[in-house]
């Protein structure tokens, strides 16, 4: 290890260092001011306004995956008439607008879990329609799905697999050819990483806010188990793969 | 990149665009097109598919450039 690597990560380490101390004293403060009855009023406000902050989803997230896909499509529509290198241009846009709108959707479809989660009282009158609302929520996400895939599939009619079907992830891989599986592996392999760190950040501010703001194990626990399956499968499927 | 190729030259010869090429090796237009730019280097089943589809050696279709750099 070089002069240079040393001094980069003690930096590092006495940046955390500063930042956590910094987190734990804001909470501590937090936590003196009443943050426990911001949290209880936040619950309240979700529980009060579900179908305002599903509308504000559906405005904000769900109707410009829609848009993207829309703009998309008319960016590659009529694309067989054209030069190679006039296609590669007009390609490069509309994958640029196609391959957000999954990654969109997906952001959607949690949120609406989130709020389905948070707002759902089996107790009171509203448990219906709170239901109600999940439900066309996650029909909507589906059939954005659907048609996105399939219209990526009539773009490129080698990709295979039923979007609808269980086998879909696995018959749509197969089907790609092999830059097309080392973009999908590259992208794979980035989002583990991040994931394995943002993970680990969680599972620290979960411990912190327990140790300040007394919110319990449930939180750690549950980050903790996360991490632990990221990390556990990604060392079978390693262990799996070697030949 | 070290490795360089003439395969848009090769496919001119063919008069076929990268769509039809792609079909012929089995993967998408797309590929061609960063073989062609030199974004992808191709495994090798791929450039002996080119090579068989093109009638001509591997050597003439890819050649290798040593990288000072690398």
């Amino acid at each position: 290890m070089n002069k240079k690597t040393v001094l980069k990560i003690s930096m590092l380490m006495i940046i955390g260092s500063i930042f956590g101390a910094v987190i734990s004293f804001g909470l501590i403060e937090l936590n003196e001011a009443g943050a426990m009855s911001y949290g209880s009023i936040i619950s309240e406000f979700i529980f009060d306004n579900t179908i305002l902050l599903q509308a504000f989803l559906f405005l904000l997230i769900y109707f410009p995956a829609v848009y993207l896909l829309m703009k998309g499509k008319k960016t590659l529509k009529n694309i067989d008439s054209v030069s190679d290198q006039e296609m590669d241009q007009i390609e490069k846009i509309g994958s640029k607008y196609l391959d957000l709108v999954l990654p969109v959707n997906g952001v959607f479809m949690i949120l609406t879990f989130m709020l389905f989660g948070m707002a759902f009282d089996n107790t009171t009158n509203s448990g219906l329609l709170v239901v109600s609302i999940f439900l066309i929520s996650t029909i909507a996400t589906s059939v954005l799905e659907i048609v996105t895939i399939k219209f990526v599939q009539k773009m490129d009619e080698r990709l295979k697999g039923d979007p609808i079907s269980l086998r879909f992830a696995k018959d749509f891989l197969e089907s790609c050819d092999e830059a097309q599986k080392l973009r999908i592996y590259k992208s794979g392999y980035k989002a583990f990483q991040f994931t394995k760190n943002a993970s680990l950040v969680l599972l620290i501010i979960a411990i912190m806010f327990n140790l300040t703001l007394k919110t319990g194990a449930i939180p750690i626990v549950l980050t903790g188990i996360f991490l632990l399956m990221h990390i556990i499968s990604y060392g079978y499927f390693e262990y799996k793969n070697q030949k | 990149m070290p490795l360089i190729n003439n395969l848009k030259t090769q496919r001119a010869k063919l008069s076929i665009n990268q769509a039809e090429l792609g079909k012929l090796a089995g993967v998408s237009r797309q590929t061609i097109s960063l073989i062609e730019r030199g974004d992808y280097n191709p495994s090798i089943t791929l450039v002996l598919k080119l090579s068989k589809i093109f009638g001509v050696n591997v050597e003439e279709i890819f050649s290798y450039k040593e990288d000072k750099n690398e």
